[in-house]
């Protein structure tokens, strides 16, 4: 059970031309069901390519997410950062996120604003590196079973389930339009 | 059109057949195209070459191990809904991947089998998705960096009208990774929902990714029937396709020669090794028609429908996907050792050696049929259906060191008597009630010339229905031993001449073909104990004799 104890853990992510350190944070509550670092390899956004750290803290599951804010206090480097609409679209639509409104959309400006300082470090001749943890070996198991068995526990963490078995809805809900997802949120209070 | 399509696809793997491939892909489809115009003069094109396919296989092979790739739940193929789950499994949050050492020693083997290059340092990434079935969002796999690159699977098919042509060729591999599988969805169409079993989760698999040097569907069924053997005899996977242990998409394309590589379409769904040379060879096809009229081929997913035999282009996950592949944080990378390169110090429980596995490297089935063909000198096609089935290597060899019959005449019991009564009764080897000792005692017997080859045949019936009774036993009991009086059988050939007066005089006009059916009556009435060149003898001479009294006017 060691290996599964909840671990907060920074990552330092190298690649073709840039740094990225980003905080994983950890859960402030069980609600805070799953998180998701995302990169992008965007081009064709004014010419830059680069990589860009998202972190995000959805609350709950799919539309119901949020954008969780960066620590700011970092000068911008690169100028300010623009995410056309189109763009925002798609990444909402790959991560199943909703950044609502442009509150939502100038705080992912800012995230990646945060990531693009690390452009500025000097990274000639070091080699990339996925993890901080790279040089630990990694732990092999016995293929021994010692897990399972557990189906009414996890089963009761599911909304809805029949005969064992965890009930989805048939195949995946495609996000709405943009203009619809607008006019679904127009009582946000973000 | 089909007709002339499925005629051009057996000219391409005829052809194709009569040349060594797999060295050269680049090269490959060039020599199938001029050799086709050759093979095939019935079917003219004027302007351009004809087209042929390009197959290449994404292969998910389900590695034979009692736990998952990552957590320590069982890996039980007919378990209950949801009870070989972990929290891992579930994605529940702060639950960490956990690697299994079994998993990364069957990756290890099965590229070391398949002449890998074995990476000594692999990583592991996320691809990201969203399903019902993957509760993480993500898969974690080996993207950048799998554990073994560069490797060949040499497969042989045979060709030809009686299928006792022996071709060998070659399919390049680009890559072995290790990876999670998914769970399974249920989808229940009547209640519109869908039902999730988590219990495939996190199962581990290896992918690996079959370059396109295939040309038509029986050359991938081929390479992957051998595959299969392959995994089997490294006890890596146990790959019963029906059971998903073994699970093949197809990436098709159809070009003209010289030409670059056409639009290809992936083809999913396939359960069998049967039909997936049915829905490769349908979807080749299906695209040289769409090429040939003028069409594009669409880039798009296509399952395999076996009650139509067709291919339908499956509903699409909203355009192209991105799986914004990350490096996995939570597992830094996997090295491997030799024993050489261990660093002191370090638990043995915690390395994998390289060239320890390799040394543990079974016999693989080609190298078994090499050896079955030189040291018995049976026919390369017989050595193919012994390893084909489970156990029956096993079964002929210990027939054959116990028996005085000659290798080449037990081969033929094996396969076509023994292995007919299994086949008939859906027995597999090891669930046959005929033992190779009783079968070695029969073939005595027989060898010995003290039983014909129908009356073995009939003891061979009676030893299966498995009374426990020796074949010795059973000849005496049945009175089945050969008739070796003369003066017996020669009254039972006259007993013969006098009941049937019509062919006697038919062969006495000239047709001499009516002997057979003569032995054939005395065959009958000797319970197939009497020795039928003596019948054929004895008949003869009581036919050359003066007709009895009784026979004529």
């Amino acid at each position: 059970m060691k290996e599964r104890q909840l671990r907060y853990r920074s990552c330092l992510i190298k690649s073709c031309s840039a740094v990225c350190a980003c905080e994983l944070y950890g859960f402030a509550c069980l609600q805070f069901y799953v998180y998701m670092l995302t990169f992008l390899y965007s081009r064709g956004c004014g010419g830059a390519v680069g990589w860009s750290a998202v972190l995000l803290s959805p609350v709950g599951l799919g539309f119901e997410s949020r954008l969780g804010c960066l620590a700011t206090d970092w000068r911008p480097v690169l100028g300010p950062t623009k995410v056309p609409p189109d763009l925002v679209d798609k990444l909402e639509r790959l991560a199943l996120l909703d950044f609502r409104n442009q509150d939502g959309v100038d705080c992912l400006e800012k995230a990646i604003r945060f990531a693009d300082q690390l452009h500025v470090v000097n990274t000639n001749g070091v080699e990339p590196m996925d993890s901080v943890l790279e040089d630990r070996a990694l732990f092999l198991r016995e293929d021994h079973v010692e897990e399972g068995d557990c189906a009414e526990a996890l089963l009761r963490l599911s909304k809805n389930t029949l005969e064992g078995y965890f009930v989805a809805p048939p195949g995946n809900i495609p996000l709405p339009e943009r203009e619809d997802r607008a006019a679904l949120l127009k009582h946000s209070e973000f | 059109m089909a007709a002339s399509s499925s005629g051009r696809l057996a000219g391409i793997c005829s052809l194709k057949d009569k040349i060594s491939l797999g060295y050269s892909n680049v090269f490959c489809g060039s020599f199938a195209t001029s050799a086709c115009h050759h093979a095939q003069p019935q079917i003219k094109r004027k302007a351009s070459p004809q087209l042929v396919g390009v197959v290449g296989l994404e292969i998910h092979a389900q590695i034979y191990a009692s736990t998952k790739l990552f957590s320590s739940s069982q890996v039980c193929f007919s378990s209950p809904p949801n009870s070989s789950v972990s929290f891992f499994d579930a994605a529940l949050p702060g639950t960490l991947p956990v690697l299994n050492r079994r998993c990364v020693e069957a990756a290890v083997m099965t590229g070391l089998a398949l002449g890998c290059t074995i990476n000594k340092r692999s990583l592991f990434d996320r691809k990201h998705y969203f399903y019902a079935d993957l509760p993480a969002g993500y898969q974690i796999t080996q993207q950048r960096l799998p554990i073994a690159v560069g490797g060949r699977l040499s497969y042989s098919h045979l060709v030809g009208r009686k299928r006792n042509q022996v071709v060998d060729k070659n399919v390049r591999i680009k890559q072995i990774q290790l990876e999670q599988d998914s769970g399974k969805s249920l989808h229940d169409s009547y209640r519109s929902q869908t039902l999730i079993d988590l219990n495939r989760a996190g199962v581990g698999l290896m992918e690996l990714v079959l370059e396109p040097d295939m040309s038509c569907g029986e050359e991938a069924a081929a390479a992957v029937r051998e595959l299969q053997l392959i995994l089997q005899a490294l006890g890596t996977c146990q790959g019963n396709m029906s059971e998903g242990q073994l699970r093949v998409d197809a990436n098709v394309s159809v070009h003209r020669p010289g030409e670059p590589l056409g639009v290809r379409t992936e083809v999913k769904n396939i359960n069998s090794a049967r039909f997936l040379a049915r829905a490769i060879d349908y979807e080749l096809q299906r695209q040289m028609a769409v090429v040939e009229g003028g069409g594009t081929v669409l880039n798009e997913t296509r399952a395999f429908d076996f009650k139509s035999g067709q291919t339908v282009p499956m509903r699409d996950k909203e355009g192209l996907q991105d799986y914004r592949f990350m490096p996995e944080p939570n597992l830094p990378p996997l090295i491997l050792y030799e024993r050489e390169t261990v660093p002191a110090h370090t638990d043995p429980r915690q390395v994998v050696l390289v060239d320890q596995l390799q040394e543990q490297l079974p016999e693989l089935p080609r190298v078994t049929r090499d050896r079955l063909v030189t040291t018995y000198g049976i026919l390369p096609e017989h050595s193919f259906t012994l390893v084909n089935e489970d156990g029956l290597v096993d079964y002929f060899v210990g027939v054959v060191q116990q028996t005085r019959a000659e290798p080449k005449k037990v081969i033929g019991w094996v396969l076509n008597d023994l292995l007919g009564l299994l086949k008939q009764q859906c027995l597999t080897v090891s669930q046959s009630p005929v033992s190779p000792n009783a079968l070695a005692e029969l073939l005595d017997l027989l060898e010995a010339g003290s039983i014909s080859s129908p009356a073995a045949k009939l003891v061979l019936q009676e030893l299966w229905k498995g009374s426990g009774k020796s074949a010795k036993h059973i000849v005496e009991e049945q009175g089945l031993g050969l008739m070796r009086d003369r003066s017996e059988i020669q009254q039972v050939c006259r007993r013969v001449i006098d009941s049937h007066p019509d062919e006697v005089s038919a062969l006495r006009a000239g047709n001499k073909n009516v002997l057979n059916k003569l032995i054939g009556q005395v065959r009958k009435q000797t319970k197939g104990r009497a020795d039928p060149q003596l019948v054929r003898a004895i008949l003869e001479e009581e036919l050359s004799r003066p007709p009895f009294h009784g026979e004529t006017t």
